[in-house]
C-alpha cells in the first residue's frame, strides 16, 4: 500500500523509530500527543474510564515492545498504533463480559453519548487527514448494512450484539459482513484507480 | 487470497471476530504476507470513519506506562554483559586498524563533498586482527561487510552483528551470518537508526538461527568503534 505520508506522520514514524531504539522520551511525547485520541478510540468500545484506561496502557506497552516492527510502508503510524489498541479494547471487552460484566453492552447506548467533544491538537492526526472514498462507499451500501459495520468498527459491536439491535438472525450479520465487505472493496478499488488513472 | 480469507479479514478488521477467532487469525497472519496486506487495506480505510474525538486519560496512565517499561538497572547490567572497563582492550587495535583502513581507503578529512561511505567500523579480535569491516553508504540504507580472507565461520554455528548504543548502552542485534559469503546487508529503518546511534559493533558465536535471547553470547569474536565519516545528518 502506497502511503502518503504527511509532516505529523513522519513526526510519528520518527518517534516509533526512537521506541525501537528503547527511548523512553519519544513513548512519552507519543503518549502525550495520540493519548487522548486512542483512549476515546478504546473508550467508545468498552464504556468504562477506568477499563479504557487500564487498556490504554495495555496498549501503549505494545506499541513499545513491537515498534521495531512497524512498516511505514504497510499502514500509516496512527492507524498502526490505533489498530492495536482497537484490538485489545476488543480483546478487554470479550474477557470483561465473559467472566465479570464489568463493562456495559453495546445496547447502553445512553453511554455512548458520553464522549466528550474536545478539540485538541490529536484531531490534527485523525481522520480529516485522510482520503475518505470509504465515506462515498458506505453510503452506496445497504442501510442496514453500512450501520452494521460502522457500529462493529467504531462501538464494537459483536455479531450477536448486531443481530439483537437489528432484530435479525447472527448468521444475516454474518452474511451482511461479507457482502458489504466485497462491495466496499469493490468500490474502493474502482476509486483508487479512478485518483491514479 | 480465498474470499473466506478475505472476509476473515474484514471482520477481523471490523471487530466481529471472537477473542478467539482474533488470536487464530493473528497467528496466521505472522507467515502470510497476503493476510497481512488486506488487513493493512481494510485499517487504512475504516480509520477514517473513526470520530474526530479526544478524552483525556487519567493522570496517572503515564506514569504507569512508565513504570512497566523502565528497565531494572541491575538486570540491564548482568543481560548486557558489557563494561566499559572491558572496552579499553579492545581500543588501542581498533583504533589502529582504523588507521590502516583510512589510508588504504584514502580517507582524507579534508575532503569537502562527502564520502559515499557515512560509517563504518572495523571490528577486531583481542590480538588486533581485523575480523570484519562494516561500511554504511550514503546512497541507500545498506550495509557492506568486508569479511578477512582468513577468517570462517564454525560450521556448526552462526556468527551475530550487535550494535552497541551509545544513548543507553543497551545491545541491539542488526544480523545474523552462517557465512562470509554475505557482503550486504540492507537495513530498514530500525536497523539503520540502530547504526546510527551505535557507539560499537560487536560480532559474536551463536546458535543456528542467532542468539534465542536477543542477547549477545559469551564468546565474543570482534569488535569495532562506528566511526562516522560524513557530516550530512541523514537520519533526522
Amino acid at each position: 500500500m502506497n502511503q502518503e505520508l504527511n509532516a505529523r506522520d513522519e513526526e510519528l514514524i520518527t518517534l516509533l523509530s526512537r521506541c525501537a531504539i528503547r527511548d523512553q522520551k519519544a513513548l512519552k511525547a507519543l503518549f502525550e500527543r495520540v493519548g487522548a485520541y486512542m483512549n476515546a478510540v478504546i473508550y467508545r468500545i468498552v464504556l468504562s474510564d477506568e477499563v479504557a484506561n487500564e487498556v490504554l496502557q495495555d496498549a501503549f506497552l505494545q506499541i513499545w515492545q513491537n515498534a521495531a516492527s512497524y512498516r511505514s510502508d504497510l499502514a500509516k503510524p496512527l492507524t498502526w498504533m490505533t489498530s492495536i489498541a482497537r484490538y485489545r479494547a476488543l480483546d478487554r471487552k470479550d474477557k470483561e463480559q465473559r467472566y465479570s460484566q464489568n463493562i456495559p453492552t453495546a445496547k447502553d447506548e445512553s453511554l455512548l453519548e458520553n464522549i466528550e467533544d474536545e478539540r485538541t491538537p490529536e484531531k490534527e492526526f485523525s481522520s480529516k487527514h485522510l482520503d475518505q472514498p470509504i465515506l462515498d462507499c458506505l453510503g452506496a451500501l445497504n442501510d442496514n448494512i453500512s450501520r452494521c459495520i460502522q457500529m462493529a468498527y467504531i462501538h464494537g459491536y459483536s455479531r450477536e450484539e448486531l443481530a439483537e439491535k437489528f432484530n435479525t438472525k447472527t448468521n444475516t450479520v454474518k452474511s451482511w459482513l461479507h457482502r458489504g465487505s466485497e462491495r466496499l472493496k469493490e468500490c474502493l478499488q474502482n476509486k483508487m484507480q479512478w485518483t491514479t488513472s | 487470497m480465498s474470499s473466506e480469507d478475505a472476509n476473515i479479514a474484514f471482520e477481523y478488521v471490523a471487530g466481529t471476530l471472537t477473542a478467539e477467532e482474533r488470536r487464530e487469525f493473528e497467528n496466521r497472519m505472522t507467515d502470510n504476507p497476503e493476510l497481512t496486506r488486506e488487513v493493512a487495506f481494510w485499517e487504512q480505510h475504516l480509520m477514517a470513519i473513526q470520530p474526530d474525538e479526544a478524552r483525556a486519560p487519567q493522570s496517572d496512565t503515564w506514569q504507569r506506562i512508565e513504570t512497566a517499561i523502565t528497565p531494572n538497572a541491575t538486570q540491564q547490567t548482568e543481560t548486557t554483559g558489557f563494561s566499559w572497563s572491558t572496552l579499553w582492550q579492545w581500543a588501542s587495535p581498533t583504533v589502529a586498524a582504523m588507521v590502516l583502513l583510512f589510508a588504504v581507503i584514502g580517507y582524507n578529512p579534508m575532503q569537502t563533498t562527502a564520502p559515499n561511505t557515512d560509517y563504518i567500523a572495523v571490528l577486531t579480535d583481542t590480538t588486533g586482527k581485523a575480523r570484519l569491516t562494516a561500511l554504511t553508504t550514503a546512497d541507500d540504507k545498506r550495509m557492506w561487510l568486508k569479511w578477512e580472507s582468513d577468517y570462517a565461520i564454525n560450521p556448526e554455528t552462526n556468527v551475530q552483528l550487535w550494535a552497541i548504543s551509545k544513548r543507553d548502552g543497551q545491545t541491539r542485534p542488526l544480523g545474523v551470518f552462517s557465512s562470509t559469503d554475505v557482503a550486504q546487508v540492507e537495513l530498514d529503518q530500525t536497523r539503520w537508526r540502530l547504526v546510527t546511534d551505535a557507539e560499537y559493533l560487536l560480532l559474536t558465536e551463536e546458535e543456528e538461527g542467532g542468539s534465542a535471547i536477543d542477547e549477545p553470547s559469551e564468546v565474543i569474536l570482534a569488535k569495532g568503534f562506528c566511526v562516522r565519516f560524513s557530516s550530512a545528518e541523514r537520519d533526522s
